[in-house]
């Protein structure tokens, strides 16, 4: 029983680092998806309606971990403090950026907001290696950390390259992932497991850990009956949401309408 | 001021802005629907930019939920980890049920939502916009579960010093939430009604698209009439169960914030009841100019009175964090120094202070440039800006 619920948790966890990976790596890789205002303006139009999509899987990851594990979440939450923080003001300021960037009518504004998208991307995944290189050392600062910080921005922002050549077929996107060997590798799904890499090694460290701290079973049977059917309807509904944002090309023209 | 201090300040000014922002996207979004559907069952036109204009100002605001919202989420653990620690069993469930069934469904709508104008089928697109109008208020629900439960902790008991989940049902029958629900669904209703009200009557007064907004007035007296009546009625019928649980809540320091709350709303809902409401007939109040400017001057004092209703609900609890059980004291991370937690206070309320003006800002212009310049479902044809050339297929 609390195996099968460190799986639902797991792939809301998985879900977090392989499909917000993605808008992350986007995110960090804006000056070299849009070389001028009107290419980073289709990315971050792009973007806008994905990151909707794509920022639920660590909001929710979070949810559960509160309603299956609290003693861990607060563990973990107090623990790694600094890197929480920074995980929330860069997440916060990737988020304005985007949703910002289409309200002003200055080019000072548009460049203003495309810098805190990818100081924002930037941002989240150092923290989210930092963290993590917390948890695999013990030391909420320390040398680990920092290569991880490297490791998790590395991945985030190829998986977020292959997703924009891929999947809209952003014409420099498209370009960087077009070369002899990159090219048969340049698949989201590729680049999705190993962006997710890292956090499936914490998971598996520390499943023990998450097990022992499971809440009682009275909690978990009202979990199991509101929580599992919305994670079956909300995958489809994510399901039908990325074949549609991904079958009509991103479809800048359209979403530019609101981002 | 020591960490504890520090902690509750960050909490109240997370929390405080999530609350006002969010009952402006909570109360809009019906509304949204509801042009929507006219749209979609009259082929009207002006329907068509009801659901455009309001759903941009929606859109604009929804973005500031979502960012509160988040550093909030992760801040129970982070400075209050003995809670998780003490009462997880029982409160942390309505907060995962919330994230799981209400936000997680709630964002992936909106953004098809946005992304499906034009695109998706009518029908479809506006079964999103309600399925968006359904999980916003079950995630409302969730969350008035959870600090109804600290407000009054029923359904669990004590186990080896821990809070177990005893009885579900008595957990969501809890007499503080059937009261408390509809209170604050009504005082969300009310402030968006009053913010239509407030843009009607601004674009009224100058004369600009006159039509439009008369039609806009009118919704959002009717909306306000609604929501100050629901206000009204859950309001008084939320004195029983408070004193009964909690005796003497609103004495002492908080009898004068609860005074001009109880003040704000029943002179807005006699106003609304008895000057505005009749004056729509022959639409009178559209053309009473100097009126409609006194009008905008009272968009603000629903958000104050709902600012001021949290200081009573919330302040009211102290020193207990889950009543009876558990004090805020006793609550606070061990080993979260003073330092840490003001320099989290300072960068939240900086970005996210900075961010909630910015909002401000963008929804004022956003309402006062009127109906033709709203780019939110606007047919690509006004997009000036050439497309991206479609290369390498759009198979993922």
């Amino acid at each position: 029983m609390n195996e099968l619920w460190l799986v639902v948790f797991g792939v809301l966890v998985v879900g977090c680092f392989a499909l917000e990976g993605a808008a992350v790596g986007i995110a960090l890789a804006l000056p070299v998806l849009g070389r001028d205002e009107a290419e980073r303006g289709q990315v971050i139009a792009a973007l806008g309606p994905m990151v909707l999509l794509t920022e639920v899987w660590l909001v929710a990851a979070v949810g559960l971990l509160f309603g299956l594990y609290p003693r861990v979440e607060g563990e973990l939450l107090s623990g790694l403090y600094p890197w929480v923080v920074l995980l929330l003001v860069a997440w916060v300021v990737r988020d304005a950026g985007v949703w910002f960037r289409g309200r002003g009518a200055s080019a000072r504004w548009r460049h203003g907001c495309e810098w805190m998208v990818c100081a924002g991307g930037v941002g989240t995944a150092v923290a989210w290696g930092l963290a993590l290189g917390a948890l695999a050392t013990g030391d909420v600062f320390g040398l680990v950390g920092v290569v991880l910080a490297l490791v998790v921005a590395l991945l985030f922002g190829v998986h977020g390259v292959c997703v924009a050549a891929r999947s809209w077929g952003g014409p420099r996107a498209v370009a960087l992932v077009e070369r002899p060997v990159v090219g048969g590798l340049s698949r989201p799904w590729v680049s999705g497991v190993l962006a997710s890499v890292p956090v499936v090694v914490a998971l598996a460290t520390g499943a023990e850990y998450l097990m022992a701290d499971t809440v009682g079973a009275g909690t978990l049977a009202v979990l199991a009956v509101f929580v599992l059917p919305a994670l079956g309807v909300g995958a489809v509904i994510q399901w039908w949401g990325w074949r549609l944002l991904s079958r009509s090309g991103g479809l800048p023209e359209r979403s530019r309408s609101f981002f | 001021m020591d960490v504890l201090d520090l902690a509750r300040l960050q909490f109240a000014v997370t929390t405080n802005l999530h609350f006002l922002f969010v009952a402006l996207t909570l109360g809009l979004v019906p509304l949204v629907a509801l042009a929507q559907t006219w749209f979609v069952i009259t082929g009207r036109e002006r329907f068509e930019l009801m659901t455009r204009f309001w759903g941009q100002v929606y859109l604009i605001n929804y973005a500031l939920g979502i960012m509160t919202g988040l550093v909030l989420e992760f801040q129970f653990g982070m400075n209050w980890s003995g809670l998780s620690h003490f009462a997880g069993d029982v409160f942390g469930a309505p907060l995962a049920m919330e994230t799981m069934t209400a936000f997680f469904l709630e964002s992936t709508f909106l953004g098809l939502w946005i992304f499906g104008w034009r695109l998706l089928p009518r029908l479809v697109h506006l079964a999103l916009i309600w399925l968006v109008v359904l999980t916003a208020y079950t995630s409302a629900f969730w969350i008035l579960v959870a600090n109804s439960y600290l407000q009054n902790p029923v359904g669990s008991r004590v186990v080896a010093g821990r809070l177990v989940l005893e009885d579900f049902g008595v957990l969501v029958a809890n007499p503080h939430l059937v009261t408390a629900f509809p209170h604050v669904v009504g005082a969300a209703l009310l402030s968006a009604a009053w913010v239509v009200i407030g843009v009607s009557a601004h674009h009224l007064r100058r004369g600009s698209a006159p039509e439009f907004f008369t039609l806009n007035l009118r919704w959002g007296v009717w909306l306000a009439a609604g929501a100050s009546v629901l206000v009204f009625v859950s309001g008084h019928r939320s004195a029983g169960p408070v004193e009964a649980t909690q005796p003497g809540k609103f004495d002492g320091a908080l009898t004068p914030v609860f005074d001009s709350m109880m003040l704000i709303g029943d002179l807005l809902g006699l106003f609304t009841l008895l000057v505005l409401l009749p004056m729509l007939w022959r639409d009178r109040l559209a053309g009473a100019r100097r009126f409609l400017g006194a009008l905008v001057m009272l968009v603000p004092l629903p958000f104050v009175a709902s600012a001021l209703g949290w200081v009573v609900r919330e302040v009211g609890r102290q020193p207990w964090l889950v009543h009876g059980h558990l004090t805020v004291a006793e609550a606070i991370s061990p080993g979260v120094s003073a330092g840490a937690v003001l320099v989290s206070l300072v960068l939240f309320t900086v970005v996210l202070g900075a961010l909630a003006a910015t909002n401000v800002v963008l929804i004022c212009r956003a309402a006062a440039r009127g109906p033709e310049r709203v780019v939110l479902g606007a047919p690509p044809v006004n997009v000036t800006e050439p497309a991206i050339p479609s290369v390498g297929g759009g198979a993922a």
